[in-house]
């Protein structure tokens, strides 16, 4: 599927940067040891700093859906695709596609790993599960 | 508390023709003032929720406008589900504190009449449960976001396919006797089954339609209300309460903080749970109404699928939800959402719900839910 593009200069910014570069990495607070979804760049518990933290890639699959009929008309051609929310071996519980998979397939609490797919802007990429 | 709903306003769901938004808006204001016994010109207050199909920055004051009336207070509310029953609180904040005698509260839509319904459903993906940077670009749909929840209450606690069509099933029985329903036609659950999927584990039958529609409402005090030829409906207490914006902020996918909503509400009305004769709970999906029923804390956490399919919340049962079909097949007005629960509520206490009535419904709840989960609004409506 073809990603749109996130907008430029957010929270969000360095999360697909990494990804383009091929690391998972997220904000997260050393101060309180927690990763902050949806990203930004002070912690929502104690209000320090967030730094970008590496993360292995690896995984479960916490739920999903199977998309069969998209929104954007971009997609269209996509479906059946599927999202998901992630919880990585760190903690950290993102939201993100599953893709090379037969959805049929998929069950709640498999593992999952971490790869990266292009945007529509050639500077961000985002990250993407596989079953592992 | 010391308001009445004064009056109601609802006009048949559906696919309008050659009507616009604004004029749809003047309908629902003038059937509730003359259900109330009042005129334009009582109106002191206006609070409405701007519709998509219309772009105004401050809808309330157009409203106005249009109505060729100038009221002191004409605010726009943003609330999502819960707007009618926040809209109610804001009146009888205005009322109790003296601002206002006669409140006018419209919430109507026209997705399928004003802009195309594939619009209406791309905007509301793009604009607050998922988040617009880091979420978006994985294509998400609404419907998709139900189904994460609907997917993780089965690997949790078993919820079944079946069970959520039990949901589909008994609000389209409730439509059927309702003349202003969207969905009408008779619905098996061979037919819910052959749905095709909008976004597994959810099926089209799973899904709310959207539809034109919305509703109004009069709200003065309780004391005025009595001396006007109309049948006023007391507001016994008000609660709202909120979890997350983005349902992946949420720390939990099952337990959404809804009840705070209902212990509020009860609590200002001296009520338990087991006073409610009636629920209007907000179904936009058929796992919406399930986790809603367990987030309010009227079926045991896990339990809501097997409940319904069982029948315990049909007409005849001790706790009866939805005779007006729900959000699923009375119909979802886009941003006049959850002002059917409101009139159907009204509509039960004052005992005119025709074949639908809840024999001796004394005390009704009327739910909102906002985006995914996300916020909750309790009304609870007796006799005045
Ligand atoms: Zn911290």
């Amino acid at each position: 599927m073809i990603h749109s593009a996130p907008r430029q200069g957010r929270e969000s910014t360095p999360v697909w940067q990494a990804a383009k570069e091929g690391r998972l990495e997220l904000p997260y607070c050393p101060a309180c040891g927690k990763f902050e979804w949806p990203a930004r760049r002070t912690c929502s518990t104690c209000g320090g700093e967030t730094v970008m933290k590496q993360c292995a890639g690896t995984g479960t699959l916490l739920t999903f859906s199977v998309i069969h009929r998209a929104v954007n008309p971009e997609l269209a051609s996509a479906t059946p695709y599927v999202v998901a929310f992630v919880v990585l071996d760190e903690g950290a519980r993102i939201f993100t596609n599953i893709v090379d998979c037969d959805p049929a397939t998929l069950k709640c609490g498999q593992p999952v790993r971490c790869r990266f797919e292009e945007t529509k802007d050639p500077d961000l990429w985002v990250p993407v599960f596989t079953p592992a | 508390m010391t308001v009445a709903i004064a009056g109601i306003g609802e006009l048949p769901h559906g696919k309008s023709v050659g009507q616009t938004a604004m004029e749809r808006h003047e309908q629902l204001i003038k059937l509730a003032l003359d259900d109330a016994g009042l005129k334009l010109s009582d109106v002191d207050a206006i609070l409405t929720v701007a519709p998509r199909a219309d772009s105004y920055l401050i809808h309330a004051t157009a409203v106005a406008e249009y109505l060729k009336i100038r009221p002191a207070i004409a605010f726009t509310l943003e609330a999502g589900g819960p707007g009618p029953m926040a809209m109610v609180e804001m009146a009888r904040g205005y009322i109790e504190g003296g601002s206002a005698k006669t409140v006018v509260i419209v919430a109507a839509d026209m997705p399928l009449g004003g802009l195309t319904q594939n619009a209406y459903i791309h905007t509301l993906s793009e604009v607050g449960p998922v988040h617009p940077d880091l979420e978006v670009p994985f294509g998400p749909s609404v419907p998709s976001m139900f189904a994460l929840v609907a997917r993780h209450h089965m690997y949790r606690y078993g919820l079944t396919q079946a069970q959520m069509g039990a949901v589909a099933l008994q609000g389209r029985r409730g439509a059927q006797l309702h003349p202003n329903a969207m969905m009408r036609k008779p619905l098996t659950m061979e037919e819910y089954e052959q749905s095709p999927w909008i976004a597994a584990p959810l099926k089209r039958l799973d899904c709310a339609p959207v539809c034109d529609g919305g509703g109004a409402a009069v709200i003065t005090s309780l004391e005025r209300a009595k001396d006007l030829p109309c049948k006023p409906v007391k507001v016994l207490g008000t609660g709202f309460s909120m979890g997350h914006m983005h349902l992946s902020a949420s720390p939990d996918l099952t337990d959404f903080n809804g009840g705070p909503s209902l212990d509020r509400a009860l609590a200002a009305a001296k009520l338990d749970r087991s006073a409610i004769d009636v629920g209007l709970i907000y179904d936009c999906f058929t796992i919406a109404m399930l986790i809603n029923m367990e987030d309010l804390g009227l079926a045991p956490r896990g339990e809501a699928g097997r409940a319904f399919a069982s029948g315990a919340f049909a007409p005849g049962t001790k706790l009866p939800i939805n005779p007006h079909g729900g959000l699923l097949s009375h119909g979802h007005p886009a941003r006049g959402a959850g002002f059917g629960n409101l009139v159907e509520g009204v509509v039960q206490v004052r005992g005119e719900a025709g074949e639908r009535q809840v024999p001796n419904a004394k005390i009704a709840l009327a739910h909102g839910m906002g985006a995914v989960f996300a916020t909750h609004g309790c009304l609870l409506l007796g006799a005045a």
